[in-house]
């Protein structure tokens, strides 16, 4: 140990220099790892989570038309008996965000929390942790289980069991029964506040709203109950109304599987992206090969500095496998060490503003466990490093070794050439990968979506304010920095919106739908194609006005002035126009058909997404105007946030921008251990042809053609590594593209600028480091012997 | 040719100060063949390399077809030394990766001359040195008398004005060493002034004249 220990200290520089990269390549590892477990481990929490599984269902059968996460209560409740290899079903009912408070205090008090309606065997099928209260008293009617920490906010240190809340949508209340144990982050569930369903909608064929969950005996009887169900839908609950040809309507989607699907529609649950997991695994492995052919260069270099002293071990006695041990475990030492700098580097990480890029948390506290397979990692790492070193150094005679020159031999040189090469193909890989995700990100961002986004901002409002929409407008447009306002029942942009089935003639359509204010679509400068706009007149009628985009039209060759079912089943809505298709789903997915309602003179609620076009520049004033007038409207109004629509549209590629930051992060920490590497290469080189840059000297070379020698090998190398990286990153890069809907055209720019950095960085490092040899006085290497 | 006057060289370390030089005053004509002799650590080499604008002296004057050249900074010295000064090494100092041809064409590859004109001067040095067949030879596979006449083809390449040797025969057997005597008289005759430290006397024969040093002293 010693004698290792001595050895490190007789050649810190290089170590040094190594252990950094080491150290920087482990961070990067153990960030990357923490999310991508993050992901993978998603909904894995649940330790039956491999027989819990989604009913889902596509009435289209088309090819590759989406899913539909949403069914009917009746057809659900059916559905969980149609099979003896269902153990239990639940349905889940999302409610969104819920304003609420303890019954008896005042509404200041209130929090906002979210909220889902469930069936009591839900806690079940997803094995909530009671930690106080109990789950039967849950079967009773307009009963909540709530969180820990929602009733340690809402309660302090008071018992909630037995208290009642009080929701403000809806006006309802109901009764704690119990508190359960937060889940952890990445799973379906959190920390809502979760009330019993009851028998709402149950008889209701119409509403489709409503996501069903089973756990079956085990996960093989997916398949076969995914044909009893299909059977018993077409001869039970259909009576033979659907082809029995068609069998493909119904899927189980496992638990796990929900979170990265994306063919699939009304989903409102969190959604990652196996692309971006994936790419994320293999940046963190590249990066860990970069660092681990860094180590291997090193040791190898430092060969011809060592065989002396390794023979005369020899000669005096050390057999060749102690010695081989000792320097693997030399390496396995600068390996573990430069985990516990990458340590550091988590910690510091951790508590800086680029933690927000990694949805777990990156606190060494909570990944006990991704520390243990990253310093088990780091050990495999230090022996694969340390093997072939060990192996070559010791497996020379002594008569060899003692004369040798054995630094610049062509294989060993041939073989340094090779490892750096991979270095540096991974690096411009990265880069170039790292800048065409960010112009995919802006591409994305600034997509002609078919309507206006620029100075247009939007809030929620309360019911309160709702309830006094004319004057709340019209206090709002008095001040002319505000142009233009309209409403929604919910964001323009979303993946989840209400879906309808409608039967018709021909068959069913099966359509998101917004409701809307009349002037939403004259406000977004959607393009009318046929018909007509909606007028303020269709706010008097009772019976609905729909407007359809053109992929509803196409998909079911509506009409205009046909009635179609719109809120009122017995008083069927008007189709009056047709839209240009716009994106009103984030450009991930397409377009799919959507219909834009009136509900008219008898709404089913007051829409409450509000859109407030403002003057250019005049955003301060108008930010202040907005929030100063809802205020105006409802003092008690809490949480908030007027966000311009530009921002939140960004917002919906938050995982891309965060992947493009990652990438970007890594990208750089690669080219900075890959120009260690090569610092340290040239370290070595400069100290072996010491001797010969001192007989160039004397031959007549100025300090310009040493640095030149030096940089012209390593800028060929640059040249050929940029050539071999080019089709490679193509390939993956339109690999990575054929997720997306939307698709940049990839740039010529980012391969140049990929070049440029890496050549440039290289041409820089290796000036600098033979500058010191270049100008050293030939003297000092030329001694007679 | 060369002006060597009150030339002395010290070397500083943070313990100690060496006077490897001292005072040192002599001339040599053009043509000249000179032989520095004196024991170890007597200032031989170190005269040398000041000679050959290696290094500078820490006072003192010398003079190159009257041109002063003492405290010169190192890219003026590559410049004057580009050319005009051929060094021949007790140890060769050949560049193990570079084969015959390409060891000896260094010096006009940093004068710039063309591809050509170099393939042109280098053949006729091998020729010269009776070498050629062994241009395309790696130094390792040279004997050492072979490798001598590399370093001496190497150091005459250029046509340089004054050839300066450290010990060329040092690790030469007797047949060899005389070998690459005769080759240094022969360049002498031609009109090459030569510079050349030994310990050997019977090297030593073969100058015109002796320079004898003994603690950085001419005696």
């Amino acid at each position: 140990m010693s004698s290792i220990l001595r050895r490190l200290k007789s050649v810190k520089v290089s170590y040094l220099l190594n252990i950094v990269g080491l150290a920087a390549a482990f961070a990067a590892f153990l960030v990357i790892a923490i999310q991508v477990r993050y992901d993978f481990g998603y909904n894995k929490h649940f330790r039956d989570h491999a027989k819990i599984f989604r009913v889902e269902y596509n009435y289209e059968t088309e090819q590759n038309s989406p899913f539909s996460a949403m069914l009917s209560r009746p057809y659900g409740e059916l559905l969980i008996t149609s099979s003896a290899d269902i153990m239990d079903g639940g349905v889940v009912s999302e409610e969104g965000t819920a304003t609420v408070w303890v019954q008896g205090k005042d509404e200041s008090s209130s929090i906002r929390s979210g909220l889902k309606k469930v069936s009591p065997s839900i806690l079940n099928i997803f094995e909530f942790v009671i930690t106080r209260g109990d789950v039967e008293s849950f079967t009773r009617p307009n009963s909540a289980i709530i969180s820990e920490s929602t009733a340690k906010i809402l309660f302090g240190d008071n018992d909630p069991i037995g208290k009642n809340l009080v929701f403000k949508e809806g006006a309802s209340e109901a009764t704690v029964t119990s508190v359960y144990k937060e889940f952890p982050d990445n799973t379906l569930f959190t920390d809502e506040i979760f009330v019993n369903i009851g028998d709402y909608s149950l008889q209701d064929q119409s509403e489709w709203s409503f996501t069903y969950y089973l756990k079956l005996i085990d996960k093989e009887a997916a398949s076969k109950v995914r044909e009893e169900m299909v059977d018993y839908t077409i001869n039970v609950v259909a009576q033979g109304r659907i082809d029995k040809d068609k069998r493909d309507f119904l899927r189980l989607s496992a638990l796990h599987d929900i979170y990265f699907s994306k063919d699939i529609r009304y989903d409102n649950s969190k959604k990652g992206n196996l692309n971006i997991t994936r790419s994320l695994l293999s940046v963190a492995f590249l990066i860990l090969t970069i660092a681990v052919i860094n180590f291997i260069n090193f040791a190898m270099a430092m060969v011809p500095v060592r065989i002396r002293s390794l023979n005369t071990r020899k000669i005096l006695g050390s057999g060749t496998l102690k010695l081989r041990v000792s320097l693997v475990a030399e390496a396995v030492i600068i390996s573990l060490i430069s985990f516990a700098f990458s340590i550091l580097i988590l910690r510091y990480f951790s508590g800086s503003e680029y933690a927000s890029l990694v949805s777990a948390s990156t606190a060494i506290e909570n990944n006990i466990g991704n520390i243990i397979i990253s310093a088990l990692i780091a050990l495999l790492v230090g022996v694969a490093a340390g093997i072939y070193p060990a192996i070559y150094s010791t497996s020379f005679s002594p008569a060899v070794a003692i004369k040798g020159s054995f630094g610049l031999t062509p294989a060993g040189r041939k073989m340094r050439t090779i490892l750096i090469s991979f270095q540096y193909i991974i690096s411009i890989i990265l880069i170039v990968f790292a800048l065409f995700i960010n112009v995919q990100s802006k591409f994305m961002k600034q997509f002609n979506m078919g309507y206006e986004r620029e100075n247009i901002v939007n809030t929620r409002i309360s019911n309160k304010v709702a309830q006094q929409k004319e004057s709340f407008v019209e206090r709002l447009k008095s001040n002319p920095v505000v142009s233009d306002v309209t409403f929604a029942d919910g964001p323009l942009i979303s993946n989840g919106k209400m879906g309808w089935t409608r039967e018709r003639k021909g068959g069913g359509a099966k359509f998101d739908c917004l409701p809307v204010d009349p002037n939403f679509i004259s406000f977004f400068g959607i393009t009318v194609t046929e018909g007509r706009d909606f007028t303020e007149e269709d706010k008097l009628k009772s019976n609905g006005t729909i407007i359809f985009n053109q992929a509803a039209k196409d998909a079911y060759e509506l009409e205009i002035g046909e009635k179609m079912i719109g809120h009122k089943n017995d008083d069927p809505a008007d189709v009056v126009g047709f839209v240009k298709d716009f994106n009103f789903r984030p450009l991930q997915y397409g377009i799919n058909p959507i219909a834009l309602y009136v509900f008219g003179s008898e709404p089913w609620r007051a829409q409450t997404y509000m859109f407030v076009k403002i003057q250019p520049g005049a955003y301060k004033e108008s930010l202040s105007h907005i929030e100063h007038t809802i205020k105006e409207f409802d003092p008690g109004i809490k949480n908030l946030t007027i966000s311009f629509m530009d921002e939140s549209i960004g917002k919906l590629y938050k995982k891309e921008d965060s992947l493009a930051t990652l990438i970007l992060i890594s990208s750089i920490i690669s080219v900075f251990i890959s120009i260690i590497g090569v610092l340290g290469l040239i370290f070595f080189e400069t100290q072996f042809r010491k001797k010969e840059i001192g007989i160039r000297k004397v031959s007549g070379a100025d300090v310009t053609s040493i640095i030149v020698m030096f940089n012209k090998t390593y800028i060929k190398l640059v040249v050929i590594c940029f050539f071999i990286a080019t089709p490679i990153t193509w390939l993956i890069i339109n690999r990575w593209l054929n997720s997306f809907e939307y698709k940049a055209p990839i740039p010529v720019w980012i391969f140049l600028v990929a070049f440029a950095l890496i050549l440039s960085i290289t041409v820089a490092a290796i000036s600098l480091q033979s500058y010191r040899s270049a100008t050293a006085n030939p003297v000092d290497s030329l001694r007679s012997e | 040719m060369i002006q060597v006057k009150n030339l002395s060289k010290i070397f500083r370390t943070e313990e100690v100060e060496t006077m490897a030089l001292n005072n040192v005053t002599f001339d040599v004509k053009k043509g000249e063949f000179i032989a520095i002799m004196g024991p170890s650590g007597c200032g031989k080499t170190t005269l040398l390399n000041i000679l050959g604008l290696l290094d500078n002296p820490t006072s003192g004057s010398y003079k190159l077809a009257n041109q002063e050249l003492a405290g010169l900074k190192e890219s003026e010295r590559t410049k004057h030394r580009k050319g005009n000064i051929g060094f021949i090494f007790q140890s060769f100092n050949l560049i193990e990766e570079l084969n015959v041809f390409e060891n000896v064409e260094l010096p006009l590859i940093y004068m710039k001359m063309s591809a050509s004109e170099r393939k042109r001067v280098v053949n006729n040095v091998l020729e010269r040195m009776n070498i050629s067949h062994r241009a395309k030879h790696f130094p390792h596979q040279l004997s050492g008398g072979q490798q001598q006449r590399v370093a001496i083809a190497r150091s005459v390449v250029s046509s340089p004005k004054l050839i300066l040797a450290d010990e060329p025969t040092g690790n030469l057997d007797s047949k060899n060493g005389k070998e690459v005597m005769n080759l240094l008289t022969e360049l002498n005759r031609e009109g090459s002034t030569i510079i050349m430290v030994t310990h050997s006397q019977n090297d030593a024969a073969y100058a015109h004249r002796i320079i004898s040093l003994f603690d950085g002293e001419i005696v």
